[in-house]
């Protein structure tokens, strides 16, 4: 059991190892898009500035406790589209048969398949959250637990994002219902809880759970609470446990579509 | 000009058959709509009436009138049907073709746009009633009105697109460009209106296409003035032949810069 997981990371880290060489092939193509995102990201500060100017305070945040949510998001999206991004992609490799490529290796295959594809803009996204975080909260403990907190937020969403699209071996093209909401997930995780009325904050704790990807990260920077945490693990564990699960049930109803191709 | 509208048809009849699929789309329309009416709801929740000159009602009005433009001119075709075109080399095979390009492109945009715009169009309806009421003093000039002025703002939202697209010609991908453009709409014209700004940013939003696609006929329906309407107006129309004259420009630049292997 241990070796297996052993060998599924290795598999992993040297996917992405991979992917990390091909994305930085082109230069500047690569720094193009990772500038790029960081001036699309950084475009709204003016947002919360503009909001800042009329209204003092938003409930009980300031500038600054905002701008920990969209670091919190943004670093855990920008990891998630690096080192998962295959997941992203989950649909179309179902659709096309893309898929057999990755069940013909003894390994696991979401495992495989999450690996399978990075996208270069997201390093803008994952630095941006830092860039974010030391400039209206720098600490260097609040430096440390947010790299420790984005891997949550990360597994999170790449896991929500793995459940819809999973979907896919039922409906064809459900894959837009499934970008819908994995757009619906990091616009909730943008926002301060706050502006939100109870029945909308439940949705988020549940069907479409950003508050544990966002919320419950930042009010962990604000003010630690080791319940918090736990819950925070436990969430986490349980929704890529689902995740594996809906795709290995998932994976019972693939029919292959014979299509002769090895991975990219 | 007769192929164009036949182009026109047929993307249209395609679109037709993924209407459907829209369905999907108007529950992310529909979530990240709440989500800002929350927060304005939030914001005007402490007493306040007004801010920089607009009620609730207009403000939650204004923002769906800006997001129909956004959402409803989302068609891929001016954007990664156009990209593609130019980075796989097919442009090389569209440059024979009895029409021009660029035409074809523009209609196809267009015939694409109806069924998706008209859509979020009712959509973003209800949504306004049920979460703001009827627009204040909102009459049959104002809707006459806006007709012209929201077909323009389309076209110019998938004319800019298109203009940016071109850019594949000589950079290896245009779409961080297109989520620049995007983010500028949403942040000077989306979320708030031109008031919300110090003066100066106002004055050069204005002279951008910004000012065409979202604030201009948001502004006409919720606070209509003949004035408006003719700024308005002239503002589109002069925008729309600066940048076609742009895309022509750099598409004959880039058509020429073509290398075709054969093959």
């Amino acid at each position: 059991m241990l070796t297996e997981v052993k060998n599924n990371l290795r598999i992993m880290f040297i996917s992405i190892k991979y992917n990390l060489m091909k994305a930085m092939e082109n230069n500047v193509a690569f720094l193009t898009s990772v500038i790029m995102m960081i001036f699309n990201n950084a475009s709204f500060i003016i947002q919360w500035l503009t909001i800042f100017a009329f209204k003092e305070t938003v409930g009980t945040y300031s500038l600054n406790d905002v701008m920990l949510f969209w670091a919190i998001s943004s670093g855990g999206f920008g990891l998630a589209h690096i080192l998962f991004n295959g997941i992203i992609k989950m649909p179309e490799y179902i659709e096309t048969g893309k898929l057999d490529a990755y069940l013909t290796v003894p390994k696991n295959p979401l495992c495989y398949l999450a690996t399978s594809s990075l996208e270069p803009s997201a390093f803008g996204d994952l630095i941006y959250g830092y860039i974010a975080l030391i400039i209206f909260n720098f600490s260097l403990k609040n430096i440390l637990l947010y790299t420790i907190l984005i891997i949550f937020g990360a597994l999170i969403y790449i896991s929500f994002a793995s459940i819809f699209n999973s979907l896919t071996f039922f409906f064809y093209r459900s894959s837009v219902l499934a970008d819908a909401l994995r757009d619906v997930f990091l616009n909730g995780s943008l926002y301060p809880d706050i502006i939100f009325n109870r029945a909308v904050k439940i949705i988020f704790f549940t069907l479409i759970p950003s508050a544990f990807a966002s919320w419950i990260p930042v009010h962990l920077i604000m003010d630690f609470n080791l319940i918090n945490l736990i819950i925070l693990i436990a969430f986490t564990i349980s929704i890529v446990t689902l995740a594996f699960m809906v795709f290995n049930r998932g994976l019972k109803n693939y029919s292959s579509s014979n299509l002769m191709q090895g991975r990219s | 000009m007769k192929k164009y509208f036949h182009v026109m048809k047929t993307t249209f009849n395609d679109s037709l058959q993924y209407a459907s699929s829209l369905i999907f789309r108007f529950i992310g329309f529909s979530i990240t709509i709440s989500i800002l009416v929350s927060l304005w709801s939030f914001l005007y929740k402490d007493g306040t009436s007004i801010i920089n000159g607009y009620t609730f009602n207009q403000m939650i009005w204004y923002l769906l009138l800006t997001e129909i433009i956004t959402f409803g001119s989302g068609s891929k075709v001016a954007t990664d049907e156009v990209r593609d075109c130019i980075k796989s080399g097919n442009i090389a095979y569209q440059v024979n073709k009895p029409y021009h390009y660029i035409i074809y492109i523009i209609f196809k945009y267009l015939a694409d746009t109806f069924i998706r715009f008209s859509m979020f169009l009712v959509i973003a309806t209800i949504l306004g009633f049920i979460f703001a009421g009827p627009i204040e003093n909102f009459n049959i000039i104002t809707l006459l009105s806006a007709i012209p002025v929201y077909a323009f703002a389309v076209l110019i939202t998938g004319l800019v697109k298109i203009l940016i697209s071109l850019s594949s010609f000589w950079v290896e991908d245009s779409k961080p460009f297109q989520m620049v453009y995007n983010k500028f709409v949403l942040i000077f014209g989306v979320f708030f209106p031109l008031e919300m700004f110090p003066k100066i940013v106002g004055k050069i939003v204005r002279f951008s296409p910004i000012y065409g696609v979202s604030y201009g006929p948001a502004k006409l329906v919720i606070n209509f003035s003949f004035n408006i309407l003719k700024e308005i107006l002239i503002s589109q129309i002069l925008t729309i032949i600066i940048v076609l004259t742009l895309i022509f420009f750099i598409y004959g630049r880039g058509v020429k810069k073509l290398n075709v292997n054969g093959g």
